[in-house]
Formats: C-alpha cells, sequence, structure tokens
C-alpha cells in the first residue's frame, strides 16, 4: 500500500495580483478552459483550484529537477483532480492511482489537501 | 540582467527580506517566496526579458535562486537569438 498526502495554501490576493497585471496569459499558462470556465473570473475560485494544483504536486513529490505544468493538474467540480502528461506520469511511476482532494477558502487565503493512494491504499 | 531580476523579485515575490539582501545562491523559497509567487515572478520575467518559460522549464529548480533565473533566461535568449 502506497499513501501520500500534499497541503498548500494561497493568498487569494496573490491570485487577484496576477489576474490584474497578466489577465489571459496568466489564466491559459495556469489554469485548463475548464478551470477558467468554472471560476467565473473569481480570484478565490482560482486560488482554491491553484491551492489544489500545489497540493497535488507535493503529493506527487517529483524532484526539483523535474517539470510539472499547471495545467496538468485540472481540479474539476466534485470536486475531484484530473492528471495528464507528465503530472499523471509520475502519479504512475509512485504506483498512486487514486486520488482525493478537499478545497477551503475563507477571507484572504484558501487551501487544499490532496491524498493519494496506490489501488489497494486506504479510502473507499 | 541580475539587476533586472532582482527588481521583479522585489515586485513580485512578496518576500520578508529585501531582495538585495540575498546572494545569486539563496533559496528563495526558503526565503518566503511562495508557490503562488512564483508564478508571478515567472510571468514578471517573461515581461522583463520577453521571454516566455516552455513547459519543461517550469520546475522548482528554475525558479529558486536568482542564480538559476539568470541561467534558465540566458538559454532562452540564446534560443532565441539564434
Amino acid at each position: 500500500m502506497t499513501t501520500a498526502v500534499g497541503i498548500d495554501l494561497v493568498a487569494v490576493e496573490s491570485v487577484g495580483e496576477a489576474l490584474r497585471e497578466h489577465g489571459e496569459r496568466y489564466l491559459s499558462r495556469v489554469y485548463t478552459p475548464a478551470e477558467v470556465a468554472a471560476s467565473h473570473g473569481s480570484p478565490r475560485r482560482l486560488a482554491e483550484r491553484f491551492a489544489a494544483k500545489e497540493a497535488a504536486i507535493k503529493a506527487l513529490r517529483p524532484d526539483r529537477g523535474t517539470a510539472v505544468p499547471w495545467r496538468e493538474i485540472e481540479l474539476l467540480d466534485g470536486p475531484q483532480l484530473v492528471l495528464s502528461g507528465g503530472a499523471r506520469e509520475l502519479a504512475r511511476a509512485a504506483g498512486l492511482s487514486r486520488l482525493a482532494v478537499s478545497v477551503s477558502a475563507q477571507g484572504e487565503y484558501a487551501t487544499a489537501v490532496v491524498y493519494a493512494a496506490s489501488a489497494a491504499g486506504g479510502f473507499q | 540582467m541580475n539587476q533586472q531580476i532582482r527588481d521583479v523579485i522585489r515586485a513580485h515575490a512578496r518576500l520578508p527580506a529585501d531582495v538585495d539582501t540575498l546572494a545569486d545562491d539563496d533559496d528563495l523559497y526558503e526565503a518566503g517566496m511562495t508557490s503562488h509567487a512564483s508564478v508571478n515572478v515567472m510571468l514578471g520575467l517573461e515581461d522583463a526579458f520577453d521571454v516566455e518559460f516552455p513547459d519543461q522549464m517550469l520546475k522548482r529548480s528554475v525558479f529558486e535562486s536568482i542564480a538559476a533565473m539568470e541561467a534558465a533566461i540566458g538559454q532562452l535568449v540564446a534560443g532565441s537569438a539564434a
């Protein structure tokens, strides 16, 4: 049984700054079209999604020389995480086939926690 | 280039300390740069140097120090000039 966990905290204002200064370029580099559509331009909702991406990266534990583009980790309604490209390969190599995510936001911050497990690992 | 990078970090990294007190190889994440702040730094560097970091460069090692950023930008600028 293999398990991993990751958590991240994001300042909503940091997302607001990125939206103000970089707009569509920021959105297209970090989020998938589905994530952008579901967030309705809300810095809080985008911050939740970014926190989920970073929490997933921490659970996958890439070494510092491995690239994990943010768009390869997608948070969809549910919530559920969908991995693609190198992120999916990292999970496969680590034997992690089941991911669970929870997000929250209050005031200035958004947070997310990701729990990852092998097919035989842990939660139902 | 080094000073331009420091200016971008000063503007976007939200570090507790003045960036001019940091050595080129100091770990910026240890100095307080958050994961999302690194996104803002990346976008700021792209604006400052008219480059775009490709997906294969979106890794912690590229943004962990001023020296690492300088090396990465050097590669991108050299590649675009070729």
